[in-house]
């Protein structure tokens, strides 16, 4: 156990923790400004920001010696046994105030224009550690803002040069498409002429710049980022389930960012999940539901399509015949358990089956190494692994283990198909929320003709849903909350980001609704709740709470200040709040 | 592992550094062709493009772009700066312009290390120095390609002289006899070694002032497979240029200072790091080398033992940052020379991470004589109280600038007559100790100001003088022709004492050449940490600004404050000495000379001459103190 003492206070650190002052500040609520430093880079020390004064206390006598006449970049500094910061000394402020005046001498002060404004590093840090005045007059930057890619615009002129984005090239992605050119105050970021930022994490640069130097030009003057109300949702773009804040206003999303799991995501995203969030704008969604009458789909209000979904599932079963369900995987958990008990309720005999598992090529892993490619001070960093995931589905797991649970074996979409043909099935309820249409239209209708009674639950318009009896318009991945269980096994939480769409209802409550539980919506949390009850896959899940960072079916790892948090990093922006290290409620998930 | 490399490049010989590479290429195009970069990227395998383009990008030395036939570049500091760069350049240009056709291109360059031959200049690949304006009018002339001629190939500078001079520093007269090594080898002392290191109390020459035997001790112990021995020779501070004197006239004492480290150490491989400006110097370093190689000193198989310990020649791609020691291992393991942050030290974790001895060129050649003649001979050589002795580089305003091997303790005055005296009988006005590192200092420094320990020696030492019949001493002022240059006793004034020494006569503007030394400053700044990047070139906008007349005498106090905050929080903060140097130049001009700053405001009032107050401006003391306690933190 390490002693520490910061600004006077004693702390400890558990043993075999390898922490930097800012981790350790941080940990115990001292905030220090920083901008280069990233914890997944190598340490260069070159913003100057969080310089602090530095020292040790003698075990023996307690006596105190501090560093005279210099301060200590904290990023580089460990927190060893007996060392003491000082960090909110008039030293140690006079000297933040001035790195902040140097770093706006010429920076072009154009945040009106700017997208970062509002979330950025220059205006947060001015407002806590600057000052109101500006003592040099100076001309401002005016570079040239040039692509470095296709969706990234480099903005020399607000560029800071705290190398984060060239470290990550080079460290995280090892493609090292960027650059420091020339030097001193000629210094520029710059990719070699001709080879662009090319590489599937490439957005993450936007991310890591603390100021308004590169930018996605996705989001580039679409919308100021604090009307952006942000939720803490998951990418279901693939089996990673990569942790992201999916941003929304007035009823769109805007963008995704990254949010830090050490387990999942570290601190990335890939750049197809992060285009990902589109899809949730589509104006083509399903936005009403429908009826089959007199040979034609009739819109009518939402609850004379569940009482005739309900009704003629529930004579399928009156008359003996057999009810076949399909469940996505895009489903949640907590629906496809709902789904289950539903149709198993309404006769033990219903048949349920997986949806289509869609895939794309193969696994891609980004493995970056503790030390290649890096030049710095490494040995604050924990190196992890990226994984962007072939199975393009985020909760084929998650449904599986409700299967398997409520039947014994996961029946397959293709076996399902066939017995469906073969004239097995009287009704057939198939819940999508795909991104892509399951089957093409000439085995659709092989498909509907062949069962009395097709009930389609989606969010788009497909030729299944143009033939079903009923259509019911379910969410899409930003309407609706609940678990989705990723191709580690972890069990993780996405908060819905936007209201249900006019004309439909979050796939949770249409199944409630078609179970006859009361009125009113329904809370995935119960449902989670219920579900850890019965079934004994889910035990970890007890009550309904997962911590923040999820948690493992098979083997839950114990949460608390030691492992999972080695690194609870904060980024230098964004509203207070916001950020995952401090106390909020949404903090409180952490257990 | 702390810093993080590849590997160690292997031993083969033709294991070749991006930086060789690039300056093969660049001799071979005349620049680096985008081509060429492309194929050295795809022969290499492992090295990207935009690792052969950041480097490239960072040394002024390696062009991008096709150059024009003829390149001139005219040395822009201190001492050239001094004796009319200026003019010599524009004078160039307009010759450029009458008979160039586009062909001829001047511009500016850093310091070229050739102060004693001020103006210098460099046309292509080759450095010129101590002629007049009209011979180089002549040079620039025939570098020209016109046909029947062969242009700029044809010029060749001068060789020049090569003998030892009777320096005390080489202990063989010029002979390469390298007899404390082959006795060091015969009987491996290396206790006594450190030992007489220690009584000879050799100190670092490069600035810092280490003791030479505590880092040697240091590398000596340090755990590690393996070790590089590494010489600093990248000299590019303004009015330094001993280290040239010394790699062309006395290379064997280097390289035999090299051996007695790499056996000390148990080191694998010596590098003389040398700056691609010295052409005569590397080559004599090389034939040096070559002929050790011959006797069996270094190489495959030293002195029949069997271990291997060849050295060689790095030369730098230049730039004053490389010659701060992290940098300098950057630039020698392939990346851009910007400066580490520290701790861990060289000694521990330098070159491929590995403990790394690195000195300056001096340091390395003073260990065989120390070695032969003992420590005690080495510290007796000092005069005034002082230990040991040196190199002194002075240029400026004096009749015979040059390099001296003097007494550690000698006063200004003494080397100022060594040097034939101040030029066309001028008086001294002001002297830099350590290039433009350490600012400038006046002629007269009041007595009040002085530190409290010094001043009660100096007031004993006068009278005592003047009991002795000599004329009494001032009350009030130090003439600093007094002063004695002793590393210590620098320090114990809070000055600070490098290798070149510059020394400014009554006609010089002061103001001017602190501005000009800010743009020295401005221009080597890596960039890599935000007060130097930044406060540099801010120093230097508000040093052209007093230049430029921007100011009264009411307008200028409040930038007088800012430029002691700018450069107090450079020297607080900045990564490397550069960033903590900076503003020394114009601080110390501001304090010291304000006549010559109050030339330049308006409406032209000379200010009334306030104290010098020096001593507010140099944290050396304390800095090293700081990094001694940073070392024992990283223990």
């Amino acid at each position: 156990m390490a002693t520490i003492i910061i600004n006077g206070e004693e702390h400890t650190l558990p043993e075999g923790e390898k922490l930097n002052a800012i981790q350790l500040a941080l940990r115990v609520g001292v905030d220090i400004p920083y901008y280069c430093w990233h914890p997944a880079l190598s340490v260069v020390a070159n913003c100057r920001m969080c310089e602090i004064e530095v020292g040790s206390k003698d075990p023996k006598t307690g006596e105190i010696k501090m560093i005279p006449n210099k301060l200590v970049p904290a990023c580089q500094t460990p927190a060893k046994d007996m060392t003491v910061l000082v960090t909110n000394s008039p030293k140690v402020k006079a000297h933040q105030r001035m790195v902040m005046e140097y770093l706006l001498i010429n920076h072009p002060l154009d945040c009106p224009v700017c997208d970062q404004a509002g979330e950025c590093g220059l205006q947060d840090y001015s407002y806590e550690y600057g000052q109101a005045i500006h003592r040099f007059v100076e001309e401002r930057n005016v570079n040239p803002r040039k692509d470095v890619s296709d969706l990234i615009q480099l903005n020399q002129d607000r560029c800071i040069m705290c190398t984060r984005c060239v470290r990550f090239t080079r460290e995280i992605t090892q493609t090292g498409e960027l650059q420091v050119m020339r030097r001193g105050s000629h210094a520029e970021i710059d990719i070699f002429p001709g080879h662009p930022v090319d590489n599937p994490l490439a957005g993450n640069v936007v991310d890591l710049c603390p100021v308004g130097a590169l930018l996605d030009k996705d989001f580039l003057h679409k919308q100021r980022v604090w009307f952006l109300s942000k939720h803490d949702s998951l990418c279901t773009r693939c089996s990673t389930g990569c942790n992201v804040s999916a941003e929304e206003n007035r009823g769109a999303l805007w963008r995704f960012k990254p949010r830090f799991n050490p387990h999942v995501n570290d601190y990335w995203i890939c750049d197809e999940g992060r285009a990902s969030y589109k899809t949730a704008n589509d104006l083509a969604l399903l936005a009403a539901m429908y009826v089959r009458q007199d040979g034609d789909l009739r819109l009518v209000p939402i609850d004379q399509a569940l009482n005739a979904a309900g009704r003629g599932l529930a004579r399928a079963a009156e008359s003996g015949g057999t009810i076949a369900g399909v469940m996505s995987p895009f489903l949640t958990v907590e629906e496809a358990y709902l789904m289950a008990s539903y149709l198993k309720g309404l006769s033990p005999a219903s048949v349920l089956a997986l949806g289509p598992v869609p895939t794309r090529g193969e696994d891609l892993t980004i493995q970056p190494d503790q030390h290649k490619g890096r030049t710095g001070d490494t040995s604050f960093i924990v190196a992890r692994p990226f994984t962007i995931r072939a199975e393009k589905c985020p909760n084929r797991r998650g449904v599986e283990a409700v299967l398997e649970h409520f039947q014994g074996e996961v029946i397959g979409f293709d076996d399902l198909l066939r017995r469906a043909k073969a004239g097995e099935f009287q009704a057939l309820y198939i819940v999508s929320d795909a991104i892509d249409p399951w089957i093409g239209e000439a085995e659709a209708r092989e498909l509907r003709d062949k069962v009395e009674f097709l009930v389609m639950q989606d969010t788009q318009v497909t030729t299944l849903a143009e033939l079903a009896d009923v259509v019911l318009a379910g969410a899409t991945f930003a309407e609706k909350a609940g678990c989705y269980v990723n191709a580690d096994g972890r069990l993780q939480y996405a908060e819905a980001a936007l209201p249900p769409r006019d004309g439909s209802l979050p796939d949770l409550d249409l199944l409630a609704i078609l179970l006859g539980r009361g009125r009113g919506p329904v809370h995935s949390r119960d449902i989670l709740a219920e579900l850890a009850q019965m079934v004994p896959a889910f035990a970890v899940a007890e009550g309904g709470k997962i911590p923040a960072f999820g948690i493992v079916l098979e083997q839950p790892e114990p949460v608390g200040p030691g492992v999972p948090f080695a690194d609870p990093w904060t980024q230098p922006r964004g509203l207070k709040g916001d950020r995952p290290g401090e106390t909020s409620p949404k903090g409180s998930r952490n257990a | 592992m702390y810093w993080n490399h590849p590997s160690v490049p292997g031993q083969a010989d033709d294991a070749r550094s991006i930086v060789e590479e690039l300056h093969e290429i660049q001799k071979r195009c005349g620049y680096l062709p985008k081509a060429e970069l492309e194929a050295l990227s795809e022969r290499r395998r492992d090295t990207p493009l935009h690792r052969l383009h950041e480097v490239a990008s960072f040394f002024p030395h390696f062009r991008l772009q096709k150059p024009p036939a003829v390149e001139v570049r005219v040395c822009r500091d201190m001492s050239c700066h001094l004796r009319g760069a200026p003019g010599l350049r524009r004078n160039l240009e307009e010759l450029a312009a009458e008979i160039g056709q586009g062909q001829i291109w001047v511009g500016g360059v850093s310091c070229l290390g050739r102060c004693d031959g001020a103006p210098a200049i460099m046309i292509g690949e080759h450095v010129y120095q101590g002629k007049s304006n009209d011979s180089y009018r002549d040079l620039m002339r025939r570098a020209l390609p016109l046909p029947g001629l062969e242009g700029e190939a044809a010029l060749q500078p001068g060789h020049s002289d090569r003998s030892p001079l009777g320096w005390k520093i080489d202990p063989y007269g010029g002979r390469e006899e390298y007899t404390a090594f082959r006795r060091f080898v015969a009987e491996p002392n290396g206790d006594k070694l450190i030992e007489e290191l220690k009584i000879g109390d050799l100190r670092g020459m490069g600035g810092a002032g280490v003791w030479a035997h505590q880092k040697w001790n240091d590398v000596r112990q340090a755990r590690g497979d393996r070790k590089f021995i590494v010489v600093n020779g990248d000299e590019s501070e303004p009015g330094t240029f001993k280290d040239r004197e010394l790699l062309l006239r006395t290379p064997h004492l280097v390289i035999e200072g090299v051996l007695l480290a790499g056996w000390l150490c148990g080191a694998e491989r010596g590098y003389i790091y040398i700056r691609h400006e010295y052409e005569e110097q590397i080559e004599a370093c090389r034939a040096a080398i070559a002929r050790a190689e011959a006797m069996g000193l270094c190489g495959r198989d030293v002195l029949g033992t069997g271990q291997a310990f060849p050295i060689e020649v790095f030369v730098s791609p230049g730039g004053y940052i490389c010659g701060e020691q992290s940098a300098l291992i950057e630039a020698m393991e392939d990346h851009r020379a910007e400066p580490r942050n520290k701790p861990p030290q060289l000694e521990t974790n330098g070159l491929y991470d590995k403990p790394t001895l690195l000195s300056n060129v001096e340091t390395f050649a003073w260990v065989p004589s120390i070695l032969l003649h003992g420590g005690a001979w080495y510290r007796d050589l000092g005069v005034n109280g002082a230990k040991g002795a040196r190199f002194f580089s002075l240029s400026g305003d004096v009749n015979r600038p040059g390099v001296f091997e003097v007494p550690s303790g000698i006063t200004l005055r003494e080397l100022i007559d060594l040097a034939g005296g101040l030029r066309a009988r001028q008086r001294l006005k002001a002297f830099a100790a350590s290039g433009p590192s350490g600012g400038f200092l006046p002629a007269r420094l009041p007595k009040r100001k002085l530190p409290e320990a010094f001043a009660a020696r100096l007031a004993a030492r006068e009278r005592k003088h003047h009991e002795g019949g000599g004329p009494p001493p001032s009350e009030t002022d130090y003439d600093i022709l007094d002063l004695e240059l002793d590393l210590q006793t620098m320090r114990d004034m809070g000055l600070m004492l490098g290798a070149g020494l510059v020394v400014y006569g009554q006609f010089a503007d002061i103001l001017d050449q602190a501005v000009n030394a800010t743009e020295f400053f401005r221009n080597e700044s890596c960039g890599k940490c935000v007060p130097c990047r930044l406060g540099s070139q801010k120093m230097t906008e508000l040093g052209n600004d007093i230049r430029d007349q921007r100011y009264d005498e009411q307008s200028f106090l409040p930038v007088e404050g800012l430029m002691t905050e700018l450069q107090r929080a450079m020297e607080m903060s900045s990564i490397c000495g550069l960033g903590m140097v900076v503003g020394n130049p114009l601080i110390t001009a501001i304090r010291s000379f304000r006549q010559d700053v109050g030339r330049y405001l308006r409406p032209g009032d000379v200010m009334t001459m306030p104290d010098a107050d020096i001593f507010a401006t140099s944290d050396m003391k304390l800095l090293t103190s700081d990094m001694k306690l940073l070392q024992e933190r990283s223990r």
